[in-house]
């Protein structure tokens, strides 16, 4: 067991280095030279000396292992540069933005475990009738509806028909009437996977032999299944709510740019439209490292819950 | 693999990928309008006769778009998770069968590409690639192959030691002929429920990017930058955004439903026979 944690968190290091050299590698896939891309305007093309400068100043006149060596150096030392674009620190952005994205992540998550869980249940109760049918159904709408129009349909009818909720932004330091419609977009598909998950791990639980013996002591159907069964099919669930930060961090860039929610996914697209280097740089190292964390805890946790991984893993 | 199927599932999700492969290789004739062509006069009109779907902001058939968005989606679609599948394949056996220092190597890089979710790499691959849908493609793959290597992998190192791959090695037979005839077939069942799967996931995500703007560029008609250029819009003419976005939600349906038919029937716990 320790030495399956051990070996799972030293693994993260290739990762993390790995990410660090694509991420830092993005400026140099782009054709064209950076500086004269940046510094050209919609006046026309900037002066040699003016690039040359612009250059130097960004230390991008050093060759690019030394570029990336003192970038990786700095970063390890909780330094992320500054902006091409606002020339203000990095991570200060980063962090300000990946605060906003935590706040609807959570919201998002909360309304997607009140809606899977109770579905989840119902339709393994109701194995193979109408019920079941249409909470599947409903599950391969959810992973299937595109986010961005969703939160086009949610826009339309509460914000333009209904006027009942602003169309975009932040409001009050993101009061609950702004993070509604973004919520609900980025929760629907992290409930329709787990609604899935719910319902098998809840059809597995109700087909062991402890269910039959619980029934055969004459216990009743509500403790069956809300203690007995509940209790066991919620362990890969629970573990999965973890992972599902990740959906909800991959829908998080298109949501956030709609809705004007100033969070990291509305951060990336924007550095990227503006070529803002060090930002993109930044914010997709800082992703990374939050994603790989998440994992790492969600797979500690899991082999912590489940005794018959707990003695087994030895890989 | 022989379809004689009574899962609905396969049936539904079947029916309409055809459908829309029909669609995408007719289009001229399916098409009522030439899908570029502005009618400056009928500009933002809802839903006629003329136009079934209405216009667009430059006075184009919707309708005759979204019919040949289907041709680049499609094609993104297929092309996207037919490359990550052949890379998938590739380095998952190389990884899961010979093992080793092969091995590490290999899925180190597959960790290094899943510690960035998905959406922020093809997003941050597609930016510095610049805008086109070859370079869109390019993103794409380098976020879908490693769910495949990974699949591939795990069911090789499943089977790699059992009796009848042992006895095969015994009576002489070599690494290739293994590959093909014994462990091959055990393990494509997987690899195709997430290959299908992985279209619709595939179509989604070009539609996301191109909707961003990172991906087909006007005038080609595609689903995604349909809705991008119908944002505008959204208070006067809200037709313009349903009709691709309901495209894009049935085209993914379509290989979703495929996909979850084809995991029961492949499921050896669903089936009652054993296939040919």
């Amino acid at each position: 067991m320790l030495e399956y944690i051990a070996r799972r968190t030293l693994l993260i290091i290739p990762a993390l280095l790995f990410v660090s050299i694509i991420s830092f590698s993005m400026v140099y896939l782009a054709p064209g030279d950076p500086a004269e891309i940046l510094l050209t305007s919609p006046e026309g093309t900037p002066s040699p000396a003016a690039v040359e400068a612009f250059r130097v100043r960004m230390g991008l006149d050093q060759p690019i292992y030394v570029q990336y060596l003192r970038w990786l150096n700095n970063i390890l030392h909780g330094d992320f540069g500054y902006s091409y674009m606002s020339e203000r620190p990095v991570f200060d952005a980063i962090f300000k933005s990946f605060k906003a994205t935590l706040k609807l992540s959570i919201v998002s998550m909360f309304i997607s475990v009140i809606v899977s869980i109770p579905l989840g249940i119902l339709a393994a109760i109701k194995h193979n009738s109408a019920t079941d049918d249409l909470c599947r159904l409903g599950a391969l709408v959810g992973v299937s509806i595109p986010n961005f129009w969703q939160a086009f349909l949610l826009i339309l009818l509460f914000s333009i028909y209904l006027d009942w909720l602003p169309v975009a932004g932040y409001g009050d330091g993101g009061d609950l009437r702004h993070m509604i419609l973004p919520a609900i977009t980025l929760g629907t598909s992290s409930a329709a996977v787990t609604t899935r998950l719910m319902r098998s791990s809840m059809l597995e639980a109700l087909s062991q032999d402890y269910i039959i013996t619980a029934r055969a002591k004459g216990l009743s159907e509500k403790v069956v299944v809300g203690k007995h069964a509940l209790k066991n099919a919620l362990i890969p669930v629970v573990t999965m709510l973890g992972l599902n930060l990740g959906f909800l961090l991959n829908g998080a860039v298109v949501t956030e740019w709609i809705f004007g929610w100033p969070g990291i996914g509305g951060l990336v697209v924007d550095s990227i439209y503006q070529r803002d280097y060090t930002m993109i740089q930044g914010s997709i190292l800082f992703i990374a490292v939050i994603f790989v964390t998440l994992n790492l805890i969600v797979d500690i946790s899991y082999t912590y819950l489940d005794p018959r991984i707990r003695y087994e893993a030895k890989d | 693999m022989r379809l004689r199927t009574k899962n609905r599932n396969i049936l539904i999700g079947m029916s309409i990928v055809m459908c829309l492969v029909f669609i995408a290789v007719f289009a001229p004739l399916v098409a009522p309008h030439d899908p570029t062509e502005a009618d400056l006069g009928a500009r933002l009109e809802p839903p006629s006769k003329e136009y079934p779907f209405g216009t667009d902001h430059l006075g184009r058939c919707i309708l005759s778009r979204v019919i040949y968005g289907t041709r680049v989606s499609l094609l993104v679609g297929v092309t996207v998770i037919s490359a990550s599948l052949l890379i998938g394949l590739v380095l998952g056996t190389a990884s899961g069968y010979f093992g080793g220092l092969v091995d590490e190597v290999i899925m180190r890089l597959v960790d290094g590409f899943l510690a960035i979710p998905s959406m922020f790499l093809a997003l941050a691959l597609a930016g510095a690639l610049g805008p086109g849908l070859t370079n869109m493609m390019i993103a794409l793959i380098a976020v879908e192959w490693t769910s495949y290597a990974r699949v591939v992998r795990g069911s090789i190192l499943s089977i790699k030691d059992q009796e009848f791959v042992v006895a095969s090695r015994g009576l002489g037979a070599g690494d290739v002929y293994i590959l093909t005839r014994h462990i091959l077939p055990n393990i494509i069942s997987p690899v195709i429920v997430i290959a299908t799967m992985g279209v619709g996931y595939a179509i989604l995500a070009a539609a996301g990017l191109s909707f961003l703007g990172f991906g087909v560029q006007p005038p080609t008609p595609e689903w995604g930058s349909m809705l991008d250029s119908g944002r505008l819009f959204l208070r006067k003419a809200p037709h313009i955004m349903v009709f691709p976005g309901l495209a894009i939600m049935i085209t993914v349906l379509a290989f979703n439903f495929l996909g979850d038919g084809l995991r029961d029937e492949m499921d050896p716990r669903f089936r009652k026979e054993i296939p040919h």
